[in-house]
C-alpha cells in the first residue's frame, strides 16, 4: 500500500487565499476551484464531524478504500493553508469531544469552508453529468 | 510479551527521534505548530505499517513538502519585507544608494581583475605553458638570444616543445596607401606549444623557417575578417608584405594574440604571423631579442623543469663564457609573464580598496537598520507577544535585508555596466585582454553574490539584536538606554570598524598619491616638450645594405632640417618611453681591470644620429656628441651615459677609453646624461619609476639600422609637423609607411597612465570611504543624542553648561572614532607590504603620512560629531522632562 502524494497545487491555493484575505475582497468560493485532491478530502472528512489530524487521515483512507493516505507533511501543510484561508478553524479544548484524546488538536469546518467544499462538489457533479451525457459513465451505478 | 513491548517502544522511540530530526527541515514555526501532531501521526502509522514502506513514504513526504513550506514562508515574507521597506523610504533609499555604489564599484573592479588576471588563457592545459627568460643578477626576466633558444630546445627533456617569437613591424603595400601591420615572427613549434590549430589553411611547418621557403604568412582571425571579409579563399593567394609577395597559408584563431603581444612592437594584437628564421651563421649568442614559451610534458612539475633548465644554463655558461657567463634561466607561468608586476598588484590593491568601501557601506546600512530596528521594537515585541518565534522574526528581518540587498545589487550591477565602460576607457590599452573586460555571467554572479553576502552581513546583527527584545519595557516604550547598553556598543563597534577601514584606505591612497607626485617630479634626463616622434621600419628586402638605409635616412633628415619650425631632427633605435629596439649591448673594455675582461655589461645599446641628444634634450657631460666626421668607414666612436661610465671606469675619465663590440674597437668620445625610459626591460623602455640603465650609444652612420625612431623638435605644437614628416617620407619612398606617430609628451603620459589610474581610483575609493564613515559616525551620534534627550535634559536642568553638554556628546563620538583610527593605523601598518611594490620613493611606513591621515580623519570625525553635539545643546529641558 502506498500513500498518495499527488496533491500539487496547494501552495498556489494558499497564496490566492492569502491575497484575497489581504485585499479584503469578500471570498468567493468559485475562485478557489478546482481544489487539490487532498484539500477536498480533508474538507469532506471535516464536513461530517470535528476531527484531529490522524482521524482525518483515517477517514480519507477509509472512504477511498486505502487509495489515498495523506502523509504528515501534506496533511499538515494543507491544514495550515486551510486555517490561513479561513476554511477551517482549530477548536478550543472546551468544545472538543470529551471521550477522545484531549491533547490532540481538533479542526472544524467554517461556513466558508463548507461553501467551498459544496462548490467543489457541484463542480465535480457537473463534470460527472457531462461525462454521463456523452456515455462515458453509466447512468446509474 | 513485556519484553517485546519494551523492545518495540525502544525501536519506536528511536524512529521517533529520527523523525523529529527530519522535521527540522521544515520552517521552525511550522515545526513548532504541527511537529507534535505529525509525530503523533507517525506513531499511529508506525503501529500498522511495515517499517520499510513507512520510512520510504515519510522520507518522500519530507523531501516534497519541507521545501514547499520553506518557500511558502519566503513568499509570505517577501511582500511584507517590501511593504516594510516602503514605510521608511528615506532610510531605504539611502541604504540602496550606499549599497549600490559598493556593489557597483566592486563588480566593476572585479570585471577587470577577472578579465585580466583570473580568466584562464584560451589554450588547452594553460597551466603547462611557461615563458622562459634569460636572467642575470641585474636583469631578471630578459629576452632570449636565438642561439640560446636553439640550444635549450635541443637539450630540454621536460618540455614537450619550445617556441620563440618576436614582434615584427610589417608594411602591407597591396592596395592604396602603404599600411603598417603589427606582425609577429613565430617558430613553427608555436602551434604545438599553444595547442591550437589554424581555423583555415595549414599551420607553419619546420621547413617554412628555411630561407627561400619563408615567404608565407598566417593571418590573425580579426584581421582576416576585417581586411578580407573572412573569405576563406584568401588562403593560397599572395599579399605583398615589405615589398615581397607572401603566400597566405592559413588563418590563426584570435587566441594567438596573447603570445603575439610583444614588448618591442607597439601595443596591440598582431595581425599577421610570419615564420621566425634563425640563421645560426649570422646570429650572435649575446644578442638577446626573442621571447620563448614552452609547453611542459604532461605530469612534469614546474620545479623539475626549473631544475633542468638551471642545469642546462649552467652547462652553457661553461660552454659559451663570452656571451653566457652570469646568465641563467628564469621560468614563469605564461599567465603571469603576460602581466607587468605592477598591474597585478595594483588591481588587487584596488579590489581590496573597493571591498573595504563595501564593508564600510555595509556598516552604514547596518547602522541604519539598527536604528530602524529600535524604532520597530514595539512592532517586533508585539509580534513576539502574539506568538511569533524568535526564529521567525530573525527570518523576517533577514528577508528584509536580502530584499534590500537584491534591489541594491540590481542597481549596483546597472551602475557597474556603466562603470566598466568608463574603466575600459581609462585603463591603459597596454593591459592584456583589456577588450575582454565586460560584465559577463561570472561577473554578474560575483555582483549578486556580493550583494547577498552584504545583505546577510549588514542584516544579521541588527536582526539578532532586534529580536533579543525585552518584552515588557519594549511594549511600555521606556527602553531608551542606548549608551552603555549592548546595542549601543554594537553601533559604536560599527563606528570603530568604519573609521578603521577608512583610515587604512586613506593611508594607502595617501601613499599612492605621494608616490605618484614624486613620479611626476622625477628627473627624466631629457626634455619631452615639443618633440614629435614617428617610427619607420625599412624592409630588409628593399633596403638590404647599409648604403641604401643610410641614404634613406640622410635624405629624410635633410628634408626636415630645412623647415623653419624645426629646431632639430634626430634618429635613434628608440626614444625614451617610446616603442623601439633596446638590445643589450655586447661590449667590453679590453683594458679594464674593474670588471673581468670577459664579463659583458648590462648596458643597452642605441644607434643614434648626431642630433639625437639635442632633440631629446639630454646634456653632454664630457667630450663631444657625434658629428659629421663620424662616417661609415671613419674611425669608430661611441658615447656612453654616466651610469655606464661609472660602472666601467669609476676612477678615471671615460674619454679616450676603448670598447670592444663584435670584435671591433670603438673609442669613447663623450659622456651624456642618464635618461629614464631607455632601459631594456619592460615595454617602452621601462616605467617611470625605473632607474636609468647603463647605456652605450653608437653612431647610426657607422652601425645603420633599418628600424628607427624619427624625433623632431619644433617650436610650437608638435602635431603640426606630422604632415611634413609624412610628405618627406613619401618623397623618398612612396611605399614606406610611418607609424606610432606621437609626441614624446604623449608617450610619457601613457607610461604614467597606470599609476595615475591606480592612484585616482584608490583616491576616489578612499574619499568615498571617508564620506561614508563620516555619515556613519554622524548617524550614530545623532541617533544617540535623540535617544538621550531626556538624560541631557536632566543634566541641563541640573545646571550643566552648553559646553559641558557638547563635550559629553563629542567625547562619546570621538573616543570611538579615535579607537577606530588607531586600529586603522595599525592595520595599515600591517598590510602596507602589499602596496610596497606600487610605491616610488615613498616609505610604506612614512610617519608623516600616517600622522596626516590620522589628523584628517579626526577632523572629519569631529565635524561629523559637532552637528549632533550642538543639537544636544538646543534640547529644551522642560520639554525633555515632560516627555517622560
Amino acid at each position: 500500500m502506498a500513500w498518495n502524494y499527488d496533491v500539487d497545487g496547494y501552495n498556489e491555493i494558499s497564496y490566492t487565499w492569502g491575497l484575497m484575505a489581504r485585499r479584503g475582497t469578500g471570498p468567493d468560493p468559485q475562485h478557489l476551484l478546482p481544489l487539490p485532491q487532498a484539500v477536498f478530502h480533508i474538507l469532506v472528512a471535516l464536513a461530517e464531524e470535528d476531527r484531529h489530524g490522524y482521524a482525518i487521515m483515517q477517514d480519507v483512507a477509509g472512504r477511498t478504500g486505502g487509495q489515498l493516505r495523506l502523509s504528515p507533511g501534506t496533511l499538515y501543510g494543507s491544514i495550515k493553508r486551510l486555517l490561513e484561508g479561513g476554511l477551517i478553524v482549530e477548536i478550543d479544548e472546551r468544545s472538543r469531544p470529551t471521550e477522545d484524546d484531549a491533547r490532540r488538536r481538533y479542526y472544524r469546518l467554517t461556513p466558508f469552508g463548507r461553501a467551498v467544499a459544496q462548490a467543489e462538489a457541484d463542480r465535480l457533479t457537473g463534470l460527472l453529468r457531462q461525462a454521463r451525457a456523452v456515455g462515458l459513465v453509466p447512468r446509474r451505478i | 510479551m513485556a519484553s517485546t513491548q519494551q523492545g518495540g517502544r525502544a525501536k519506536r522511540s528511536f524512529g521517533e527521534r529520527f523523525y523529529r530530526r527530519l522535521l527540522r527541515l521544515y520552517p521552525r514555526e511550522f515545526g513548532d505548530e504541527y511537529g507534535d501532531e505529525m509525530v503523533r501521526l507517525y506513531r499511529d502509522r508506525a503501529r500498522k505499517d511495515t517499517r520499510l514502506s513507512l520510512w520510504l513514504a515519510l522520507l518522500v513526504d519530507v523531501a516534497r513538502t519541507a521545501p514547499k513550506e520553506q518557500l511558502t514562508m519566503l513568499v509570505q515574507d517577501v511582500p511584507h519585507a517590501f511593504r516594510v521597506l516602503k514605510q521608511t523610504p528615506v532610510v531605504t533609499a539611502a541604504a540602496i544608494l550606499t549599497l549600490a555604489l559598493g556593489v557597483g564599484g566592486n563588480t566593476a573592479v572585479f570585471s577587470v581583475v577577472h578579465a585580466v588576471i583570473l580568466r584562464p588563457l584560451p589554450y588547452p592545459n594553460p597551466d603547462r605553458l611557461l615563458e622562459l627568460f634569460e636572467s642575470s643578477p641585474t636583469n631578471v626576466g630578459f629576452r632570449v638570444s636565438p642561439l640560446n633558444y636553439l640550444s635549450w630546445a635541443e637539450r630540454t627533456q621536460t618540455f614537450e616543445a619550445l617556441a620563440a617569437f618576436n614582434g615584427d613591424s610589417i608594411n602591407l603595400t597591396d592596395h592604396g596607401d602603404p599600411e603598417r601591420l603589427i606582425g609577429s615572427a613565430i617558430t613553427a613549434s608555436m602551434f604545438r606549444v599553444l595547442g591550437l590549430a589554424p581555423i583555415a589553411g595549414r599551420p607553419l611547418r619546420a621547413d617554412d623557417e628555411r630561407l627561400g621557403n619563408n615567404r608565407v604568412v598566417l593571418l590573425a582571425e580579426p584581421f582576416w575578417r576585417q581586411h578580407f571579409g573572412g573569405d576563406p579563399s584568401i588562403v593560397g593567394q599572395s599579399i605583398t608584405l615589405n615589398g615581397e609577395r607572401h603566400q597566405v597559408i592559413g588563418v590563426v584563431p584570435r587566441a594567438f594574440r596573447d603570445v603575439g603581444r610583444t614588448q618591442i612592437s607597439s601595443p596591440g594584437d598582431p595581425q599577421v604571423f610570419v615564420p621566425l628564421m634563425i640563421d645560426p651563421a649570422r646570429e650572435h649568442r649575446g644578442f638577446r631579442v626573442l621571447r620563448v614559451v614552452g609547453r611542459l610534458r604532461p605530469g612534469v612539475p614546474v620545479e623539475r623543469a626549473r631544475d633542468e633548465m638551471h642545469a642546462i644554463a649552467a652547462g652553457m655558461e661553461q660552454e659559451f663564457p663570452a656571451s653566457n657567463q652570469g646568465w641563467g634561466v628564469h621560468l614563469e607561468a605564461v599567465h603571469d609573464s603576460m602581466l607587468d608586476v605592477g598591474v597585478r598588484s595594483s588591481l588587487f590593491v584596488l579590489l581590496g580598496a573597493v571591498g573595504a568601501v563595501l564593508l564600510i557601506a555595509c556598516a552604514n546600512v547596518a547602522n541604519l537598520l539598527l536604528a530602524r530596528g529600535m524604532s520597530r521594537q514595539r512592532e517586533l515585541a508585539m509580534r513576539a507577544a502574539l506568538g511569533a518565534s524568535p526564529g521567525r522574526l530573525v527570518r523576517q528581518l533577514l528577508t528584509e535585508s536580502v530584499c534590500l540587498a537584491t534591489v541594491s545589487g540590481v542597481c549596483g550591477l546597472l551602475m557597474s555596466i556603466v562603470a566598466v565602460q568608463v574603466l575600459r576607457a581609462l585603463l591603459p590599452p597596454t593591459l592584456p585582454r583589456i577588450d575582454e573586460v565586460r560584465v559577463d555571467a561570472t561577473v554578474l554572479g560575483f555582483g549578486l553574490l556580493v550583494s547577498l553576502v552584504s545583505g546577510l552581513l549588514f542584516g544579521v546583527m541588527p536582526a539578532l539584536r532586534a529580536t533579543r527584545v525585552d518584552l515588557l519595557p519594549a511594549l511600555a516604550q521606556s527602553g531608551k538606554g542606548v549608551f552603555g547598553s549592548s546595542r549601543g556598543a554594537l553601533r559604536q563597534g560599527l563606528v570603530v570598524a568604519q573609521m578603521g577601514l577608512a583610515t587604512m584606505l586613506l593611508v594607502v591612497a595617501a601613499l599612492l598619491i605621494q608616490s605618484f607626485l614624486r613620479l611626476q617630479d622625477v628627473p627624466l634626463g631629457f626634455e619631452p616638450e615639443g618633440v614629435m616622434t614617428a617610427r619607420i621600419n625599412l624592409p630588409e628586402a628593399k633596403y638590404p645594405d647599409e648604403l641604401r638605409t643610410s641614404t634613406f635616412y640622410r635624405g629624410l633628415l635633410q628634408s626636415l632640417e630645412g623647415r623653419p619650425e624645426v629646431q632639430a631632427v634626430g634618429l635613434g633605435t628608440s626614444a625614451p618611453f617610446t616603442t623601439g629596439v633596446r638590445a643589450t649591448a655586447n661590449v667590453r673594455d679590453p683594458a679594464s681591470s674593474a670588471v673581468s675582461p670577459d664579463a659583458p655589461t648590462d648596458a643597452v645599446e642605441h644607434m643614434v644620429s648626431p642630433d639625437y641628444f639635442r632633440v631629446v634634450g639630454a646634456p653632454l657631460l664630457a667630450g663631444r656628441f657625434f658629428g659629421d666626421q663620424d662616417r661609415l668607414g671613419g674611425p669608430l666612436v661611441t658615447l656612453v651615459n654616466q651610469g655606464f661610465a661609472r660602472q666601467l671606469w669609476p676612477d678615471r675619465s671615460p674619454i679616450g677609453q676603448t670598447l670592444e663590440r663584435d670584435g671591433r674597437q670603438y673609442t669613447v668620445v663623450g659622456v651624456v646624461g642618464d635618461m629614464r625610459g631607455s632601459s631594456g626591460v619592460g615595454r617602452r623602455g621601462g616605467s617611470l619609476d625605473r632607474e636609468p640603465q647603463a647605456a652605450v650609444y653608437f653612431a647610426a652612420t657607422q652601425l645603420p639600422r633599418g628600424a628607427m625612431t624619427l624625433l623632431v623638435r619644433v617650436s610650437g605644437e608638435p602635431s603640426l609637423i606630422v604632415p611634413a614628416i609624412r610628405e618627406a617620407v613619401r618623397e623618398i619612398d612612396p611605399a614606406q609607411p610611418i607609424y606610432d606617430v606621437r609626441s614624446l609628451d604623449d608617450w610619457l603620459g601613457e607610461s604614467a597612465a597606470q599609476p595615475r589610474l591606480t592612484t585616482m581610483l584608490a583616491g576616489a575609493f578612499a574619499l568615498t570611504a571617508l564620506l561614508l564613515a563620516a555619515v556613519g559616525i554622524y548617524g550614530v551620534l545623532a541617533y544617540s543624542v535623540g535617544q538621550r534627550t531626556q538624560e541631557i535634559g536632566v543634566r541641563m536642568a541640573m545646571g550643566a553648561a552648553r559646553g559641558q553638554v557638547v563635550g559629553l556628546v563629542l567625547r562619546g563620538g570621538m573616543t570611538w572614532a579615535g579607537i577606530g583610527v588607531a586600529l586603522g593605523l595599525a592595520g595599515a601598518f600591517a598590510v602596507n607590504r602589499v602596496v610596497a611594490s606600487l610605491l616610488f620613493e615613498v616609505p610604506t611606513r612614512d610617519p608623516v603620512t600616517f600622522a596626516a591621515v590620522a589628523a584628517t580623519l579626526m577632523v572629519v570625525a569631529l565635524a561629523a560629531c559637532y552637528v549632533p553635539a550642538t543639537r544636544a545643546t538646543r534640547i529644551n529641558p522642560t520639554l525633555a522632562l515632560r516627555s517622560e
